[in-house]
């Protein structure tokens, strides 16, 4: 008896069982790669420059990151300490709020125009502070 | 800069368009928010050459003037930035240009901050 309730446990059932589903896997598959995969609009191309981008992007976040982590100076007012400690933030987080802005709200533009943006952050985001190597 | 426009006239406006009040609070709100890296960028264009005349009554060479003033305008001409680039877009969207615009400009700021450590500032 525990036998055949071990058997109907590893079973796969019969296709005639009514909580059978079929996987749609198969057909998807069959479309072959780099067919209905991709999001449309979007070449592999381009997926690879967005992914060059998205590399240069991050080195700049860190560098960023680093420079807001060497210790500043303070000049005894609390709220002004604050103030710079959040303008610290809001500078690292500035390189991936403008890749993210770029690439959301440029979706339906041509492609020169999407890397245009990209490029322009690159140029207005240099951390000059890192590499100058004033901040190391 | 027409797409963004069209995805907008293709939808239907009604219940995805967000209302006048709403568009309007979230500007204000990030004009305030602006308005802190306005006044750091006066305080430095006012402050240094105070300081500097201060302590070497030396007065400030064009380049450094030129950074002192880049400093002022930079959140007025980002702020404007984003205020052509949030037109007839949706609320989301110009919320986060506008976020993304004042971390540009806290970036741009800090550059400027670290010039005179290699730039001289001094006439």
């Amino acid at each position: 008896m525990g036998a055949d309730a071990d058997d109907e446990a590893l079973s796969w059932g019969h296709e005639s069982d009514p909580t059978h589903v079929d996987s749609a896997g198969p057909d998807d598959a069959a479309a072959g790669p780099g067919g209905p995969v991709l999001a449309p609009g979007t070449s592999s191309a381009m997926l690879v420059v967005f992914g060059v981008f998205g590399g240069i992007y991050l080195l700049y976040t860190v560098a960023w990151l680093i420079t807001a982590m060497q210790p500043g100076y303070t000049t005894g007012n609390a709220l002004n300490d604050l103030m710079t400690q959040i303008s610290s933030v809001l500078a690292v987080l500035a390189a991936p709020a403008w890749f993210i802005a770029a690439l959301a709200l440029t979706a339906s533009r041509r492609n020169w125009v999407r890397i245009l943006f990209l490029v322009l952050g690159i140029v207005v985001l240099l951390p000059w502070g890192f590499v100058s190597g004033r901040i190391w | 800069m027409a797409q963004p426009a069209d995805v907008e006239t293709a939808e239907p406006a009604g219940p995805r368009r967000a209302p006048v009040w709403l568009s309007w609070t979230v500007t204000i709100v990030f004009a305030v928010l602006y308005t802190y890296p306005l006044w750091v960028g006066i305080g430095n264009a006012v402050g240094y050459p105070q300081t500097i005349w201060e302590h070497y009554h030396l007065g400030i060479n064009p380049g450094g003037w030129a950074l002192l003033v880049a400093g002022v305008l930079t959140a007025p001409a980002v702020f404007g930035c984003c205020l052509l680039l949030g037109r007839s877009r949706g609320i989301l969207a110009r919320v986060l240009i506008y976020a993304a615009g004042l971390c540009v400009v806290s970036a741009v700021l800090a550059s400027l901050t670290i010039a005179p450590s290699f730039v001289n500032f001094i006439a």
